[in-house]
């Protein structure tokens, strides 16, 4: 699950432009090289939400010029989007989302541009419901991480900021150092450890690479560096 | 900063988040339910002050969408749907049920917050993957009596809102 969230998150820069050149090229060798279906799939589904939320406009100032100096110079993509934009008029003008609605799975645009480009007939119903299940199943997962680190009045966010700065501690260590009862130190990091967050070698504990990445994000949002 | 304002600030930012929140369920004039769904609005109101919190009746498509008094209801919901974050459906009646399960099966099914009473657990049409992600909960009457219910939806949106801050897909 941590390992999907981190893939997400680096597709998702590979296609803005974040990455430096040779990750990029890893990423683009094992497009190619590892026949991987489901890494197929999660390139598709985060070049379909980041070309989506460019039509719509719900993407920050920054991103759209990464997305106009990067992927849409190739004029493949520029026409996705412009299809996305014509496809969402004439929806709204002819109510043609009434037939999508009565189908089984309510397709969104994004998916039923893929599958009118694609043309796989069943074949794109099972990618659906794949899709749909696999969508409902990241969200849940990414869910249980955040929760992770705000139960328990937010001891897991305490936890993750104390093993930055001691690199490694005890259970009894980490409850000294964050005057908690040895029961929540516990539960806390039995939740971290399920979800990547920490890791654990004969009774010490330090943060995980995935840890330290959710602390990058925490520090970026509050504008503090531990 | 030390750790404990630094997270003191994190919790305040994750309130503070303009979160989209959707309320489906019983009008406000049905008794007893109706009454649970304004109170569910407010106590969000309350605890993230900068949430929009919208009922169906309440949202004007119109305003942001040309061409929108063409679309049938369900149309006008499944647009509703695209633009929250998060959208609470109090399960309560036959009626509710039949009005989402359009939408169960959509990919903006993540979206959906399903309180079901736990009468309907071995009944439920909705698909077992949203149970399994917990999109879908059962309440007991006394959980529903004490509004405990609420407590489940602001753990909820404070789990999505920080998501949102770490621009994760929740």
């Amino acid at each position: 699950m941590s390992q999907r969230l981190a893939e997400e998150q680096l597709i998702r820069r590979y296609f803005l432009g974040d990455l430096p050149n040779n990750e990029r090229e890893h990423i683009q060798k094992r497009l190619v090289t590892d026949h991987d279906p489901d890494l197929f799939d999660t390139f598709l589904m985060i070049e379909g939400e980041l070309l989506d939320d460019y039509a719509f406009g719900f993407i920050s100032h920054q991103d759209r010029e990464k997305l106009e100096s990067g992927l849409l110079l190739s004029p493949h993509e520029h026409r996705k989007v412009a299809f996305v934009k014509a496809l969402n008029q004439h929806l709204t003008k002819n109510k043609t989302l009434h037939s999508i609605l009565a189908e089984p799975t309510v397709v969104p645009l994004n998916r039923s541009v893929q599958s009118l480009d694609q043309n796989k007939g069943s074949d794109a119903d099972c990618t659906d419901s794949r899709v749909w299940q696999r969508l409902l199943s990241e969200a849940h997962s990414n869910r249980t991480l955040i929760q992770s680190l705000i139960d328990g009045d937010w001891i897991g966010v305490e936890i993750l900021f104390e093993l930055t700065s001691v690199a490694i501690a005890t259970r009894t260590e980490l409850s000294s150092l964050l005057e908690r009862d040895d029961l929540a130190i516990t539960d806390a990091l039995s939740r971290l450890i399920h979800n990547g967050l920490v890791e654990e070698t004969v009774g010490r504990y330090s943060c995980s690479s995935l840890g330290s990445e959710i602390l990058e994000k925490i520090q970026h949002v509050i504008g503090f560096k531990a | 900063m030390s750790f404990k304002d630094g997270i003191k600030q994190l919790a305040q930012l994750t309130e503070a988040y303009s979160l989209n929140v959707l309320v489906w369920g019983p009008h406000e004039a049905t008794p007893e339910h109706g009454e649970k769904r304004v109170k569910l609005q407010n106590e969000i109101r309350r605890c993230f002050p900068n949430a929009e919190v919208l009922f169906s009746e309440n949202l004007n498509l119109l305003a942001s969408l040309s061409g929108a008094d063409q679309l049938t209801i369900p149309e006008q919901e499944l647009w509703h749907l695209a633009a929250c974050d998060i959208c609470v459906v109090l399960d309560t009646s036959k009626g509710a049920g039949e009005e989402i399960a359009h939408f169960v099966s959509s990919l903006l099914a993540r979206k959906l917050f399903i309180f079901t009473h736990e009468q309907f657990k071995d009944s439920t049409s909705f698909p077992a993957g949203l149970r399994a992600s917990q999109n879908q909960v059962f309440y007991t009457d006394s959980e529903y009596e004490t509004c405990s219910l609420i407590d489940y939806v602001l753990t909820r949106l404070r789990t999505i809102a920080l998501g949102k801050l770490f621009g994760m897909h929740v």
